[in-house]
């Protein structure tokens, strides 16, 4: 099998692509070799290209006129993944990777995958967890516990993102924290959307699988947590989920995702974002005290996701998520941040 | 009280399952099927039964949501609760340590591992009573998520501080209770694992300098009970807070009751 070396070009030069991208992809340099950065801060794209020994852009055109560039991963704020996702596959490019959330709105999304119908260019969404190789070897062995789940639990605990960014490398020019009025509705309600499109969203689509098919399940409480973070109960008809997280100034990052049913549980504990140490440690527990453990391997779900890209523009199957799953995982994603902003609106009311 | 002491049970068969820890006290416990000095009740409804036999006190083990007729009085002979989850020695030292931190962020109780056979309203009695014990009383219930198979409860303590309740019925994890408080520079949690077993509690504590300390506590809520009792530091329980929270319970539970 041929192992090509893809030249990728990177749309945004913030905090992701330089803590997360940029060290995964050295990873794997048979695979890939970074030949485009675009950013419209010159200053922030300049030294990050020069990093990666790639050619600096400042237009989204210019990078995708680069004909070395041959894969396209979108890591702009939410808004432009729509535009920029469509024009990397019209300009014929052989693979795209958007970050979450692949668009801002469910008919967003669906344009961009009637584009990659259309163009045959293949798209997977950087929801890195789903591509960790300890959660990818316990899904054989969780048996029918997607159908059996009656309680799921995503709970994100984590230190502030520099942290973690500053472990990873050297970040040129990282965006200001904002400071927020907690009293004004509006904004409590965009908070918790935030919370949901940006943290929550990682293990989404891990919920998603335990979900029955078309569930649209019901906001049931929401709630801002101090200093930064979201609660949120979900009734899913059978089955309750719980949404927490927080980022404080706590040092230990606590990132599990938990699925319990009446013979069976998974826990996986991933590690924090930014952090390339490593697989998640994935343990299913049967009756009886029996319990499987999977994990810690060396490598990470951003290595995995990068190499899930490469099989795709090789044309291989590998059992990537579908277009039609990647648009239920922001359906509900979308669904959830706005029934959970409403539903505090309503009570902030 | 002061050792050696006669002790008799009354109540369910339970009392097979505790008398090894009894055999384990450091002091003399002579069994008798007659008057006792202590007698230990398994179950309110043998309340009355103990009343009759003992000559000093009486400790009622693991009183369920149904006992909502626990004389709130003080009685001739004085009455004990030993709570496994809530009196787990475990619970009180993690009170004392949430005493010396700030106001918590969030705080967690989770049942695991609970038997399809136990009544909700008593899992969510203990859930409720150890959040109690670890020192946050006036517990509000904003929602109820889910079915007698798995709750999800969202709620707050005492000065607004969100609490996130939850149970889980499943054969496959051991049967315990994890109370968690966050703060903003770190957390203190304890697992108090089911009194009947040998399994020790865990307390986890997340300093704010980078430390992590996990220490590891032996006891038992009965044992814990028994030997402040003999040594003259446990006072009577006043039954009058449990039987409220009893009733919280029950009502959260309603048609879960099952």
């Amino acid at each position: 099998m041929s192992n090509e070396c893809l030249g990728v070009g990177l749309i945004g030069a913030g905090p992701v692509v330089q803590a997360i991208h940029l060290p995964a992809l050295a990873r794997i340099p048979d695979l890939f070799e970074v030949r485009n950065i675009m950013d419209v801060d010159p200053a922030v794209v300049s030294p990050v290209a020069a990093r990666a020994g790639a050619t600096a852009s400042s237009s989204v055109d210019e990078l995708l006129a680069d004909p070395t560039v041959e894969v396209v991963a979108i890591c702009s704020p939410p808004r432009f993944h729509t535009d920029q996702a469509i024009a990397a596959m019209r300009a014929g490019k052989r693979a795209v990777l958007c970050e979450k959330p692949l668009a801002t709105t469910s008919e967003d999304a669906e344009r961009i995958a009637e584009v990659s119908r259309e163009t045959g260019v293949p798209l997977i969404v950087g929801a890195m967890h789903l591509f960790d190789p300890s959660w990818a070897a316990a899904r054989s062995s969780w048996g029918d516990l997607a159908e059996s789940a009656t309680l799921i639990r995503s709970r994100i605990l984590l230190p502030p993102n520099s942290r973690f960014e500053d472990f990873a490398t050297e970040v040129v020019d990282r965006p200001p924290s904002t400071h927020t009025d907690r009293t004004d509705p509006a904004t409590r309600a965009a908070l918790i959307e935030g919370g949901i499109l940006g943290l929550a969203i990682h293990n989404l689509p891990l919920v998603r699988s335990f979900l029955p098919d078309g569930c649209r399940p019901t906001v049931t409480s929401a709630r801002l947590l101090e200093p930064w973070g979201y609660l949120v109960t979900l009734d899913a008809g059978d089955r309750a989920v719980q949404l927490l997280g927080m980022i404080s100034d706590r040092w230990r990052a606590d990132w599990t995702f938990e699925v319990h049913g009446p013979d069976r549980t998974i826990s996986a504990r991933f590690p924090p974002s930014y952090v390339q140490a490593g697989s998640a440690t994935t343990t299913i527990r049967r009756t009886g005290g029996r319990s499987t453990t999977f994990g810690p391997y060396d490598s990470n779900g951003y290595e995995h996701e990068w190499r899930t890209l490469h099989a795709l523009a090789l044309g291989r199957d590998v059992g990537a998520p579908t277009l039609t799953e990647l648009l239920q995982d922001l359906e509900l994603a979308a669904g959830i941040a706005s029934a959970a902003a409403a539903h505090l609106t309503e009570v902030t009311a | 009280m002061s050792g050696p002491l006669t002790v008799g049970f009354v109540g369910d068969d339970l009392r097979g399952a505790y008398r090894p820890l009894l055999a384990g006290f450091p002091v003399s416990l002579i069994n008798t099927d007659g008057e006792a000095d202590l007698v230990i009740a398994f179950g309110g409804a043998s309340l009355a039964q103990a009343t009759a036999r003992a000559r000093r006190g009486i400790v009622l083990v693991d009183p369920t949501a149904d006992d909502t007729a626990l004389p709130t009085e003080p009685s001739t002979i004085p009455i004990t609760l030993s709570e496994t989850f809530a009196g787990n020695p475990a619970v009180a030292e993690t009170r004392e340590l949430l005493q010396q931190r700030g106001r918590p962020t969030l705080l967690e109780v989770r049942a695991e591992g609970v038997a399809p056979t136990e009544p909700m309203r008593d899992v969510l009695l203990q859930l409720l009573r150890v959040v109690e014990v670890a020192g946050f009383p006036a517990i509000e219930i904003v929602s109820v998520t889910g079915t007698d198979r798995a709750l999800l409860i969202d709620g707050e303590a005492i000065g607004g501080i969100p609490l996130a309740l939850s149970v889980s019925r499943s054969n496959a994890a051991a049967r315990t209770i994890e109370f968690a408080a966050q703060f903003t520079d770190g957390s203190i949690a304890a697992l108090v694992p089911d009194g009947r077993t040998a399994r020790p509690a865990n307390i986890e504590i997340l300093d704010p300098d980078g430390a992590h300390h996990r220490p590891t506590r032996y006891g038992t809520a009965l044992r814990d009970t028994i030997e402040r009792l003999v040594s003259g530091q446990q006072p009577p329980s006043d039954p009058s807070r449990f039987v409220n929270t009893a009733r919280l319970a029950s009502r959260i539970a309603g048609p879960r009751a099952g």
